[in-house]
């Protein structure tokens, strides 16, 4: 009786709504124009411009065709307190040690700097600054002289961070060495703005005539303190048969004292947080490490150009010495690196100034000489010195360079291909492409001819035969062989692609220079050092000491670095990321947690994903058999409902505290952590959606960034497919982008008691079909590899989440500058607003395990979480995370005010603060899973198969309903 | 003397003394064999009584689960169809083609050792990392390997969505499985083809056996039946342990359960809602099903 009430009431509200949709939408159908202009949101469309500059290789190119020197002249120093600061600011009256010092952050825009210049000629410039301490994200200025932007690298002016490198190692409770923390130095640094990608050894130079001229900077990001301003200019080092002479006239002798030192000792200071000391298990290296982790090179496989590492090292006896060194390059396939040698900040002589040390098989004593008898002699005071090398490009930047044009050449090729047959080409049409683009044949000419220059100048330095060299030989045969055959072009598309990423590979890879050192030898002439090498026994003893040493080593657990702490208590915590995040944790525990409450923490690495909801759950199964952790980072946000719905974890809502605790968090990211006004879980990371968009190639094809949904079918589509282009929509998720539209309709997945599910509505209905319609009447392609075709540009348009946001940020170097981020569409509600509502990714939470098996802990849990999502450890542990792991691996803390504190371009992060505000959660409810689950089902029933909505739809609610009761009982 | 004789002299094979040493040989064996195989049958078929989410204890409800298993879940329907589907179609005829395949190989010595390897390198590979290399070949865009020939051809005009269209999932999951599960069946029967006795095919042959088929029929296959029963096992609970593959082409429930195994539905059950009780019913029944298809098998090649 009463199951036909409910149905018949049912029956009711639906004629009610329908009858009402079907008013509202003819009213709509009769005044759609003036609606949608009365609609039209206030807001000013997101503009974007994008102007092209010289590269410095052609301005460099101009200086020697028109014949520009240096010029001759001294330093010329322009204090802080001269320059004309535009805005607030203001001026320190010391600090650290220097007079009147200029801090400039995001406050002020710009600043100017007038000064007299006496003669014409090439002038080198920079400041005297102080970078501070705790940021590692790169300080950025631009630069305008007298107005103009002299060429394209003066947008991104970078001033170098100082890292301290001490020769500490740290040991710990294992038996490992381990890294010692990035720390910054805060000294005062005086350099010229140089290229930060390593192509050149010299700094930037600028053409100035006599006279006044006026310097504008322009903030981009980060703070730094600014004492001065200098122009000056660049001395060539003078090549080494001029340096021998003066040797001569001098009457300097060689030296009959050797010099050796460990590089990983003598490391004072490094550019780049990565370039640090390491472990090398070869058991040649000194000292030699047996099962343990050893410190004891300097260098990776991975050192990118442009890095700088300081060694200092004592003299004791004056004269001429050749410098010999313990080195290992064997990662490129016989590629070389290069370096620039200074000694105490100077080069002395051109030959090494760009030296070339080979690619070596095993660890190799190189000679620094032209050959290995006739080596470079230095002279070397007694005393303290200082040795630096510095990673170049050299002669890889021009093969970049060469890749570069061919890559942009080729992108826009794909495009205009792309533009005539399309993305599902008919492969027996004959489109005569060479007579439709009549740059088809000379670009493949191009893209040849610049492979075949690439090829020479690789054999050249290499002085062998490389991977690299054999890779081009067969992207050569395949252009070729398709030039031969322009009819089957469209079907080799793919391969055309496949060169372009290639194309990316090869600049990514050659911009690398790797190169790891042992050891430094300043040796007599002719004094022989000889190179220990690895014996087959010597590697097979080693590795069975590793071998045993393994039985007894735990490799899960992270030990402990700490010093001398009273310990009251330990909990267990689990962190399921990788090792490094693990070890960085505890690093944080052992340096400021333990010390300031006592409480020891014992850290267990789980494999990332473990946790997630659907895995075999690591952490169920402990709490099962009472061997649970006390807390546990990293967990999926997806389970923390299902461990509260079963009492496995606690209600963290009536700790002390915890009112504070969470206003750190935005509200919705709460939603999904609690269950029935209850809070299971902290929210620890949170992510964001976006669109990106290239802006060169919008504004080619005269396209704007869409608002609303509706401007993305009625405006952006129909351009995108006139120009066979594509926007990336995640189509493949179905419950994403129903929970999308469902929340932009103010409407939401469950009735308000929580007990049914709301999918067979009127408005889900509406929202459902409007999702399945990008996929039927739009034909948004279903799996697409978005980085890839939005670096070609043939999706130049799509929504990313923070993960695509990075990939694009750091690993698509070609298009730097040319894209931008936006809110994504919206749908604009009744009262004119636009609603850009979303449900967000996946993000991860911290748990208080309701451990029935132990000693309830929980007091200290909550201590340690408390600890864990504040501001403080929030914003070290990115940072720390980004100088180990590089920008990619930003840390996107819940903690907003951290999330924000990262190193994020100051215009994205506006939008990004704005687009996580738009974020929507829903409510745990018992049996939630099935949501999901089947409206997914039912998306792909509709939109793939082909199968009736309504009937998908009504079958998909009963079955939600019938679970959502069944785990009700 | 008498001592040396008594050293001689054949000690009685199932005396007590003896038994007591075959005993402690085994202890081992069947120490694990107890623990890990024949305890969590009973276990199991002890939980599959009562209603338990791993936190809290074990609640008895009698034949609940079992009710709810038969009359009210129909995707155990779909798994169980899936599974039998799967069996009879992945079983045999990994079972005929690893036969066929090592037949024909036996009789090129040269290559024999090479072709056993290519055979059985992929049954000892994880099913979810060769799942990963197919997945290349049955990408769903037009730049998967298959798609990619396809359409060269012209045979399609729109890449098909191998592993996101309900029609192909399955498909895909029963391909990969018996390329992937010939292995063991194959290695075995090549080490049956290997015992064939020389005398009694030479024997054959005078009495007027012509064609390799008759060979294979009336000399051959009667002389491999415990290689033939092996691989019948083995193929057999092989075709009802399907999963990882399942999962890795389509994924965890899989779209509209169009891959979704018994070996799914319990993994289901247990690992994302938490009910071990239901999990271990569904467990048992495959368990029965599994024990009876074995059974029939038996019999059926027993009988000949």
């Amino acid at each position: 009786m009463k199951h036909f009430s409910i149905k018949k009431n049912l029956a009711l509200v639906m004629a009610v709504a329908i009858f009402v949709s079907t008013v509202l939408s003819l009213q709509f159908a009769t005044s759609a124009e003036t609606l949608s202009q009365m609609f039209k949101p206030d807001e000013d469309p997101v503009e974007f411009s994008y102007e092209k500059k010289d590269s410095y290789k052609d301005v460099l190119k101009q200086f020697s065709e028109n014949g520009y020197k240096s010029a001759k002249t001294d330093k010329i120093t322009i204090p802080a307190s001269q320059f004309f600061i535009d805005g607030k600011y203001e001026l320190l009256d010391e600090y650290k040690g220097e007079k009147s010092v200029f801090y400039w952050d995001e406050n002020t825009e710009n600043i100017v700097i007038n000064l007299t210049v006496p003669s014409d000629g090439l002038y080198t410039f920079g400041f005297t600054y102080n970078s501070g301490t705790k940021e590692s994200a790169p300080i950025v200025r631009s630069l305008t002289v007298d107005g103009l932007v002299s060429y394209e690298d003066c947008y991104t002016l970078g001033f170098n961070r100082k890292w301290i490198c001490d020769g500490k190692v740290i040991k710990n409770t294992a038996g490992d060495e381990v890294k010692p923390k990035s720390e910054q130095s805060d000294d005062w640094q005086t350099s010229e703005f140089e290229d930060y990608t390593g192509e050149n050894f010299k700094p930037y130079q600028l053409y100035l005539t006599t006279g006044n001229h006026s310097f504008d900077f322009k903030f981009v990001s980060m703070n730094v303190y600014i004492s001065s301003f200098f122009l000056s200019s660049f001395d060539e080092p003078m090549p080494y048969k001029e340096i021998l002479k003066v040797y001569k006239q001098k009457g300097y002798k060689s030296s009959n004292e050797k010099i050796m030192f460990e590089a990983e000792k003598e490391l004072k200071y490094s550019s780049s947080s990565t370039m640090r000391v390491g472990s090398n298990g070869d058991p040649s290296c000194t000292p030699i490490s047996r099962g343990y982790t050893v410190m004891n090179v300097v260098g990776s496989d991975s050192n990118t150009a442009g890095v700088s590492s300081e060694y200092h090292f004592t003299v004791k006896k004056s004269g001429l010495y050749k410098l010999v060194t313990r080195t290992l390059n064997n990662t490129r396939d016989g590629l070389p690196s290069f370096r620039k040698i200074e000694i105490d900040g100077k080069i002395p002589f051109a030959e090494v100034a760009e030296y070339k040390f080979l690619d070596t098989d095993k660890w190799d004593m190189v000679t620094i000489g032209e050959s290995k008898d006739k080596p470079y002699l230095f002279y070397l005071e007694n005393g303290e010195h200082t040795l630096t090398f510095t990673s170049l490009q050299s002669d890889f930047s021009v093969i970049n360079d060469i890749l570069e044009e061919s890559s942009t050449k080729l992108s826009n090729l794909i495009l205009q291909i792309n533009m005539i047959v399309g993305d599902d080409p008919d492969y027996n049409y004959d489109y005569h492409l060479d007579t439709q683009i009549p740059e088809l044949i000379p670009t493949m000419d191009l893209l040849i001819d610049n492979m075949e220059k690439a090829k020479k100048i690789i054999l050249q330095i290499s002085e062998k035969d490389t991977a690299k060299y054999n890779e081009l030989e067969n992207f050569i045969s395949q252009i070729e062989k398709m030039k031969s055959n322009v009819f089957k072009i469209p079907r080799k598309m793919k391969d055309f692609e496949t060169l372009l990423s290639q194309y990316g590979t090869w600049i990514s890879q050659f911009a690398l220079s790797p190169l790891v050192f042992d050891n430094f030898v300043f040796a007599p002439e002719k004094s022989i050092v000889e190179n220990k090498k690895t014996t087959f026994f010597g590697s097979l003893y080693s590795t069975c000491v590793s071998f045993i040493v393994s039985f007894s080593k735990d490799y899960s657990g992270v030990a402990a670095t700490a010093g001398d702490v009273k310990i009251k208590d330990t909990i267990d915590v689990w962190v399921s990321r990788g090792t490094v995040w693990g070890n960085m944790t505890k690093n944080l525990i052992d340096a400021s947690f333990t010390p300031s409450t006592g409480i020891a923490a014992k850290i267990n690495i789980v494999p990332a994903g473990q946790l997630n909801a659907g895995a075999v759950n690591t952490l169920m199964l402990a709490i099962a058999s009472g061997r649970a952790p006390d807390v546990c980072l990293g967990v999926s946000t997806a389970s923390v409902g299902e461990f509260a719905i079963r009492n496995a974890i606690k209600d963290v809502s009536k700790m002390s505290g915890y009112k504070e605790l969470s206003k750190n968090f935005l509200p919705t990211m709460l939603v999904p952590n609690s269950y029935k006004e209850k809070v299971y879980g902290i929210p620890e990371t949170m992510n964001f959606k976006c669109i990106v968009y290239r802006k060169d190639i919008l504004s080619d094809i005269g396209a704007s960034i869409p608002k609303t949904w509706d401007d993305v079918r009625n405006e952006l589509f129909p351009i995108l497919k006139q120009n066979n282009m594509e926007m990336y929509i995640p189509v493949n998720v179905g419950s994403d982008l129903y929970a999308t539209f469902l929340y932009q309709n103010d409407g939401s997945f469950y009735t308000d008691d929580l007990e049914r599910c709301t999918f067979n509505t009127e408005l889900s209905y509406k929202v459902f079909s409007e999702a399945v319609d990008f996929v039927k009447v739009y034909s948004v392609p279903i799996t697409m590899n978005f980085y890839n075709r939005f670096r070609t540009g043939d999706a130049p348009i799509g929504i990313a989440d923070m993960t695509s946001y990075m990939q694009i940020m750091c690993a698509a170097p070609e298009i730097r500058g040319k894209w931008g981020i936006a809110p994504i569409p919206g749908t604009v509600s009744k009262n004119g607003i636009v609603n850009r509502s979303y449900a967000s990714g996946s993000e991860t939470s911290v748990v208080l395990i309701n451990n029935k098996g132990k000693k309830d802990k929980s007091d200290l849990g909550w201590e340690f979480i408390k600890w864990w999502m504040s501001y403080e450890t929030q914003v070290d542990y990115g940072y720390s995370i980004e100088a180990e792991q590089g920008t990619a691996a930003r840390w996107n803390s819940a903690n907003k005010d951290a999330f924000y504190a990262m190193a994020w371009d100051r215009d994205d992060l506006a939008i990004i603060k704005e687009c996580q505000k738009q974020i929507d959660a829903r409510p745990v409810v018992f049996g939630g899973y099935y949501l999901d689950r089947y409206i997914n089902n039912a998306y792909n029933a509709v939109a793939i198969s082909g199968k009736n909505m309504r009937e998908q739809i009504e079958d998909a609610a009963q079955t939600i309903d019938a679970e959502l009761e069944r785990r009700r009982r | 003397m008498e001592k040396i004789r008594n050293i001689f002299k054949p000690k009685p094979i199932y005396g007590y003394h003896n038994t007591k040493i075959g005993y402690l040989c085994l202890a081992p064996f069947l120490i694990l064999f107890f623990t890990f195989t024949i305890l969590p049958v009973v276990i199991s078929i002890f939980l599959s009584f009562t209603e338990y989410d791993m936190f809290n204890l074990p609640k008895f409800v009698g034949f609940d689960n079992y009710k709810f298993l038969f009359l009210e879940d129909d995707i155990f329907l779909i798994a169980l169809k899936n599974t039998m589907v799967f069996a009879v179609i992945s079983g045999p005829t990994t079972y005929i083609l690893s036969f066929v395949m090592a037949w024909l190989i036996c009789r090129f010595n040269k290559v024999k050792n090479f072709f056993s390897l290519a055979f059985y390198a992929p049954s000892i590979c994880s099913g979810i990392a060769l799942s990963t290399i197919w997945l290349y070949f049955f990408s769903s865009d037009a730049y998967g390997f298959i798609n990619q020939v396809l359409l060269n051809i012209g045979i399609i005009s729109s890449p098909i969505l191998w592993v996101t269209d309900t029609k192909y999932i399955f498909g895909v999951v029963i391909f990969i499985s018996i390329w992937m599960g010939m292995g063991t069946s194959f290695l075995t029967f090549i080490a049956g083809f290997q015992g064939l006795s020389e005398e009694i095919s030479e024997a054959a042959k005078l009495d007027g056996i012509r064609y390799a088929s008759q060979e294979l029929i009336y000399i051959i296959l009667p002389q491999m039946k415990p290689q033939l029963l092996f691989g019948a096992i083995t193929s057999i609970t092989a075709a009802f342990g399907v999963f990882d593959i399942a999962v890795s082409v389509g994924g965890l429930p899989s779209i509209d359960y169009s891959a979704h195994t018994m070996i799914c539905h319990i993994y289901d059950y247990a690992f994302i809602r938490f009910e071990m009780g239901y999990a271990s019913a569904v467990a048992v029944i495959l368990f029965a099903i599994s024990l009876s298809a074995g059974k029939i098998v038996r019999k059926a090649l027993a009988s000949d």
